[in-house]
């Protein structure tokens, strides 16, 4: 099993408060991360010390290390852009720009400015194809992304993400704003991504971390109380904490 | 209290409920093996008709909490052990049955083993009943206990093997006692299928596999 990101002793602050209390995780390259946890736990914090979402917002401080194939994320000299080409992210709700479909695909890849514009359309044809959404829009690329469906614009989405090549795709509740037909498409997208990326998901869908995660880290008040392999958590957890949680006796 | 737990209580109670009927069956069978009274020995029959319904009750309950509430961890456990326990007390009432459909279909045991069916047959009802006590208490320790007594009722089936034998050697015609044999048989698989609760108790509180064998 190979470690595609390595987190040791990982604190993190905003401001005096602290949202994050020595995580220490292990995630498996080409393999479904799963992170559930109540509102506030700090899971949607976690992986935005992932690619520095962070950096984004003053008085924030993050203390440990997050090691990323042996590049030391927490580094304050980091290229975060490479690290965002690296590292892709897919929000929870749909969020594409007010272009085409085309264009929302190469956003990032002309941002990065390392891709040949001769390569474009191919590469156009291939995140779409990888997001389960070329068949759907290949005749109509110019059409404005807000012409597609809530779920057509989520794989847009990580269609967006898929073009700047990344190696990791962090999701933060990808489906929650969808109906159970494109979320079943997304989950069975995620099959297929896991092939070629690693993933990790964050989701509030107990059985959505059951179906589609290989590993299912729970978080409560900052602190990962469990983290193991999905089928041990969801049918034998360690902790007391995440048997309520999981079962729905929290609190 | 959240729904999964009501449904849960339901789910246990059918099943509590279920093995009182089967352990009400066992009684009745030692009693009919030595009385030969065939009405009690109907009355066996019909409660095994409620069991075999209380079995398929018992695995619909569970295919709606499985459907309906997508139970995990511990609930799934429970659910999963409720259904296999189910089927074991099945088929402990079915050896109750088939002892009593041999006493309405025929004549008196012969005398002669009728000393055995007591203490293999209180052995096993006394196993029986801790085995039920260790499912409505959550006992895991006494579930780990008892399968010894399965050993118990083993060694009384033992001693009649042995008189057998002894009667055998002494050239004397055993053909009588065959079907007497034969019931005794079915309370020691009664009693194997006892400790197949055991471990299924075992495997709903603490989430791991024994095999008692």
């Amino acid at each position: 099993m190979t470690n595609k990101i390595k987190v040791e002793h990982l604190d993190f602050y905003y401001g005096n408060f602290q949202a994050l209390k020595d995580i220490n995780m292990d995630i498996h390259q080409n393999k479904i991360t799963a992170l559930i946890g109540p509102s506030g736990c700090g899971k949607s914090t976690f992986i935005k010390t992932m690619n520095r979402m962070f950096d984004l917002i003053d008085g924030t401080k993050a203390t440990g290390s997050i090691s990323f194939d042996g590049t030391e994320l927490l580094d304050k000299n980091l290229d975060v852009v490479q690290l965002r080409k690296r590292i892709g992210m897919v929000f929870q709700k749909p969020n594409p720009f007010p272009k085409s479909i085309e264009e929302n695909v190469l956003y990032g890849v002309k941002r990065h400015g390392d891709v040949p514009k001769s390569e474009w359309d191919e590469l156009v044809k291939t995140s779409l194809k990888k997001a389960s959404l070329w068949t759907e829009v290949e005749h109509k690329l110019n059409q404005s992304a807000f012409s597609l469906s809530g779920g057509q614009q989520q794989r847009l989405c990580i269609a967006r993400a898929l073009a700047t090549k990344p190696e990791v795709l962090l999701m933060d509740e990808p489906t929650s704003a969808l109906d159970p037909i494109a979320t079943a498409k997304i989950e069975e997208l995620l099959e297929e991504l896991k092939k070629e990326y690693t993933v990790i998901i964050v989701t509030h869908s107990m059985q959505q971390a059951a179906r589609i995660s290989d590993y299912t880290g729970f978080f409560l008040n900052g602190e990962l109380i469990e983290f193991g392999l999905t089928k041990t958590v969801f049918s034998n957890p360690t902790d007391k904490r995440t048997e309520d949680y999981i079962t729905g006796r929290f609190g | 209290m959240v729904r999964i737990d009501v449904e849960i209580e339901e789910f246990k109670a059918e099943i509590n409920l279920m093995a009182s009927k089967v352990r009400k069956m066992f009684v009745l069978a030692l009693e009919v093996l030595h009385t030969g009274n065939k009405e009690k020995a109907l009355s066996i029959v019909e409660l095994d008709e409620y069991v075999n319904n209380a079995n398929e009750e018992i695995n619909d309950k569970a295919v709606e909490v499985l459907s309906l509430l997508a139970p995990v961890a511990s609930d799934l456990r429970i659910v999963i052990a409720g259904i296999k326990i189910s089927t074991d007390l099945e088929r402990i009432g079915d050896y109750a049955k088939a002892i009593a459909r041999f006493v309405i279909k025929n004549d008196d045991l012969d005398p002669q083993l009728l000393p055995f069916v007591d203490p293999i047959g209180n052995k096993f009802i006394t196993f029986f009943d801790e085995t039920m006590k260790a499912y409505a208490s959550r006992d895991v320790k006494l579930a780990l206990d008892l399968p010894s007594r399965d050993d118990e009722i083993d060694s009384e089936f033992k001693k009649m093997i042995n008189y057998i034998e002894k009667l055998t050697e002494e050239k004397k015609d055993i053909t009588a006692l065959v079907p007497t044999i034969g019931m005794l048989r079915n309370i020691e698989r009664a009693g194997d299928h006892t400790k197949n609760i055991c471990e299924n108790i075992i495997y709903e509180i603490k989430g791991q596999h024994y095999d008692f064998g």
